[in-house]
């Protein structure tokens, strides 16, 4: 439907958007041509959804192979031109620091914006970082929208205060900002902004000059003082309400006081409410003005204490009598997400208002509700693949839990959970490898494993592999290639042929590449085969040497949609023995056990990998051709 | 009308995503604030998965408060039970599709499966109103399970007609903004099945 094309629906239009999808139609409103960025919940709808929606629109619209190389494409194009937006999760952002710290002595030259999802929950996400201490670190304006209204206007103004302050501009949001839906009202579309010239001027582009970056430094801290007025220019940074009990508050967490002020009867002749749009450089005299006249302060903000410790150092700067509360008092947590429930305790608390009562109801408290970890897809190939090598390790006469098996990012560190129990460790991407080698140069004797993604493979488990071959050490790797990035739904490889946006790719093979690298010894094995995976398991273990076994299977739900399902699997009730040896080896989502006790197949779930009918002692799980 | 919220609980790949666009795009179309915040993107399939659906004059947040939820679309019995005791308030309305998914850690014998009767009872101590049946057999003779989560949208707008803030019309017209051309027919029917089947439900 067209009227809900969120790129292409004409200006002033209603739409109910998610955030990310309000940022793609920043991305179209304010003239970016360049869209780059590493797949990563929860930002990775903003490049889908120019994928879906804006094929045929003029947008260089692809994933890269890291959020390093990504936000570097970025910047190259800035340099040149043109308008630019680089999109990843939190911990993206610690793999593209590095060039992000030069860029700001660099300088840019059409916008670019730097969007960074952070997760506090954390939902999905290893860690629960603050990505806000980035813009301090690295001396960039960050913003902070909190809806999808304001994901979308924040994209735009962030272009026009990069190019008006010469830097790139970080858009930091969160999940509840990145994956809330809301009404967002649609702008007037910008041509896209491409190449116009790139000169020469290596003071300005070259860090090998120390005198110059000396220079460049002192030229972006006066940059830096600008900042504020351009915040005011494009109306960022807001006052609501009066009153001396005041809140501070950015981004998503003003979602919630908003929502507990709202039912306090007008609030507005008593609280007085700050919002920060700009989080970096704090904007002093915006909040030195606002500030003026509160008695009471408290700080709204989710995880660190970054606001608090701005408006408390502001304060004694200026030598305020202001009392401020927040997390570092205990009035807020330090970890996990906000809720209005949270904030509401927090604001009867420092304001005296008993606002939102807790009064639920305690008649089905104690009711104790299984809880149901995510699984591995029915047909995964990780699944064979984690217990071929489970299988293998026994196979070649070593206990299950004397050798230990390195995971990394991806669906398959799902093998963390029962039945599989089979991943010890779970780090950063492609942390795998040379931490499994890591445990080898510290003295551990026996053989060790890496498990690795194709997508992390290529994301950051090329080094890591360069540094085992190099340093000799002894090392199984499995390279579980399902020729997708799978866990963040299904965005391309480096070894697609035809990326998303229809763009003709040179595919990069995964077996060229570890043949260059010099590994020792290198299978590639169908983890359906999976007698010849268990095999070459036990031969590669004992072997010594980086020794690489790719494991190749497209993504069963990949797989599903591109050729359907050719066959399924029945239980023959009368076989059956309830013994449960399909369900405990396997743990597949598609088996149940129906109320008489025995397995069941839920035939809309199957896909007819045949696994558990390989391991039934019984043979009574038998294949149905579709139209038997 | 201050608020109206829906709590929807299923299992990933039930298509509970769509359904609280669909609401969404219903609620949009008369005027109204919308806030839909949901949690996915870690599994791509069988995990627990619920939506807050919050609609208002004047709404912020993107999820509601624990025991606020006016009606609870339970597409799975177990995740409706979950999101239920936490959200659902006192004297809601509860649709229940009673086929259940089954969890690895009931099938390895970690954690036991609730019986239905349980589940069941456990709503009437909520004192909801409760409608349930096997509504994935439905969208099965219909043409598909995967139009469950239609069919359950069809019987909770028969029931709750005369307390939505949005008409009928304006739920199909969102589904067929929503759905793939293809499959628009047979949504509106699975809407309209489940719109029928309220009709004749007599609540016990």
């Amino acid at each position: 439907m067209s009227d809900l094309n969120p790129l292409k629906a004409p200006p002033g239009t209603r739409l109910a958007l998610m955030g990310n999808e309000a940022i793609a139609r920043g991305v179209v409103e304010s003239g970016i041509y360049v869209v780059t960025g590493y797949p990563g919940t929860p930002s990775s709808e903003v490049l889908m959804t120019i994928h879906e929606y804006g094929r045929d629109l003029d947008i260089y619209a692809e994933w890269a192979v890291n959020e390093r190389v990504a936000f570097e494409v970025a910047l190259g194009a800035s340099l040149g031109g043109a308008r630019s937006l680089v999109t990843m999760k939190g911990p993206g952002i610690n793999v593209a620091s590095d060039p992000i710290l030069s860029a700001a002595y660099s300088g840019i030259n059409g916008g670019l914006t730097i969007l960074v999802a952070d997760d506090p929950g954390p939902i999905t996400t290893q860690t629960e970082q603050d990505s806000r201490w980035y813009a301090k670190l690295s001396k960039l304006p960050m913003l902070s929208p909190s809806s999808p209204q304001e994901a979308k206007d924040f994209t735009v103004i962030s272009q026009l205060f990069s190019e008006d302050i010469m830097l790139p501009v970080i858009l930091r949001t969160t999940t509840r900002v990145n994956h809330a839906v809301s009404e967002v009202v649609t702008g007037e579309a910008s041509p896209p902004r491409k190449y116009r010239e790139f000169r020469k001027d290596p003071p300005r582009y070259v860090r090998a000059g120390m005198a110059w970056n000396l220079e460049r430094h002192k030229w972006l801290n006066n940059q830096l003082k600008i900042a504020e007025d351009l915040a005011r220019k494009y109306g960022l940074n807001k006052v609501l309400g009066e009153g001396s009990a005041c809140v501070v508050v950015e981004g998503v967490s003003y979602n919630y006081v908003a929502e507990v002020l709202d039912r306090v009867e007008s609030w507005e002749r008593k609280i007085k409410v700050i919002k920060v749009d700009m989080l970096y450089p704090i904007p002093r005299n915006f909040l030195l003005n606002s500030l003026s006249g509160c008695g009471k302060v408290l700080i709204v903000e989710e995880l660190d204490p970054y606001l608090e410790e701005s408006v408390k150092a502001l304060l004694q700067e200026q030598d305020l009598r202001v009392e401020v509360f927040g997390k570092l008092n205990g009035y807020l947590p330090l970890e996990g997400e906000l809720n209005t429930r949270v904030v509401s305790q927090a604001i009867s608390r420092v304001l005296g208002y008993d606002i939102v009562k807790s009064s639920h109801s305690e008649a089905v408290k104690g009711f104790d509700v299984p809880s149901r970890p995510p699984p591995l897809c029915p047909g995964c190939p990780h699944r064979n693949s984690y217990i071929a090598l489970l299988l293998g390790i026994a196979k070649a006469g070593y206990k299950r839990d004397e050798i230990p098996i390195f995971g990394d990012i991806g669906c398959y560190a799902l093998s963390v959970n029962p039945p599989l129990n089979a991943i010890w460790t779970e780090h950063s991407m492609g942390a795998s490898i040379s931490m499994a080698m890591g445990l080898k140069v510290g003295g551990f004797s026996k053989p060790v494993v890496a498990t690795i993604g194709d997508s992390t493979f290529f994301h950051a488990g090329l080094q890591p592999l360069i540094e085992a071959v190099n340093k000799r050490v002894d090392l199984l790797v499995l390279v579980l290639d399902n020729s997708v990035v799978a866990m963040t739904g299904h965005q391309s490889t480096p070894a697609w042929e035809v990326t998303e946006s229809g763009r003709a790719a040179k595919p990069v093979d995964i077996v060229e590449l570890l043949k260059s690298i010099g590994v020792d010894n290198l299978a590639v094995v169908d983890p359906f085969k999976i007698d010849e995976m268990i095999s070459k398991v036990s031969e590669f273990i004992k072997k010594p040497g980086v020794n690489v076994i790719v494991a190749k299977a497209p993504c069963a739900l990949l797989k599903v949609r591109r050729e359907g399902v050719r066959s399924r699997y029945t239980v023959l009730s009368d076989k059956c023995v309830s013994c449960l040896a399909c369900v405990r080896l396997t743990g597949c989502p598609a088996l149940y056990i129906g109320d008489d006790n025995k397995v069941k197949i839920s035939l809309d779930d199957c896909v007819g990998c045949g696994l558990c009918a390989r391991y039934c002692p019984y043979k009574a799980i038998v294949e149905v051709k579709p139209h038997e | 009308m201050r608020y109206y919220h829906i709590m929807i609980a299923g299992v990933g790949g039930q298509g509970n995503l769509l359904l609280s666009r669909i609401i969404g795009d219903a609620a949009l179309s008369k005027g109204l604030r919308v806030r839909l915040g949901e949690t996915f993107g870690a599994a791509q399939r069988g995990g627990s998965v619920h939506s807050h659906v919050r609609i208002g004059k004047e709404v912020y947040g993107p999820l509601m408060l624990e025991d606020e939820a006016d009606a609870l679309l339970a597409l799975e019995p177990l995740e409706g039970l979950r999101r239920g005791v936490q959200y659902l308030k006192e004297g809601g309305l509860a649709i229940l599709n009673t086929r259940k998914v089954s969890s690895i850690d009931v099938n390895v014998g970690v954690a036991e499966y609730p019986s239905i009767e349980e589940i069941i009872e456990s709503f009437r101590k909520l004192k909801a109103r409760i409608v349930y049946h096997d509504f994935t057999k439905i969208a099965e003779e219909i043409g598909s399970p995967r139009l469950m989560n239609v069919v359950v949208l069809g019987v909770f707008a028969g029931i709750a007609e005369r307390e939505l803030p949005f008409t009928l019309e304006d739920l199909k017209t969102a589904i067929r903004g929503r759905v793939p051309q293809r499959w628009v027919e047979l949504n509106l029917r699975a809407f309209d099945v489940g719109y029928e089947f309220s009709k004749n439900y007599i609540m016990k």
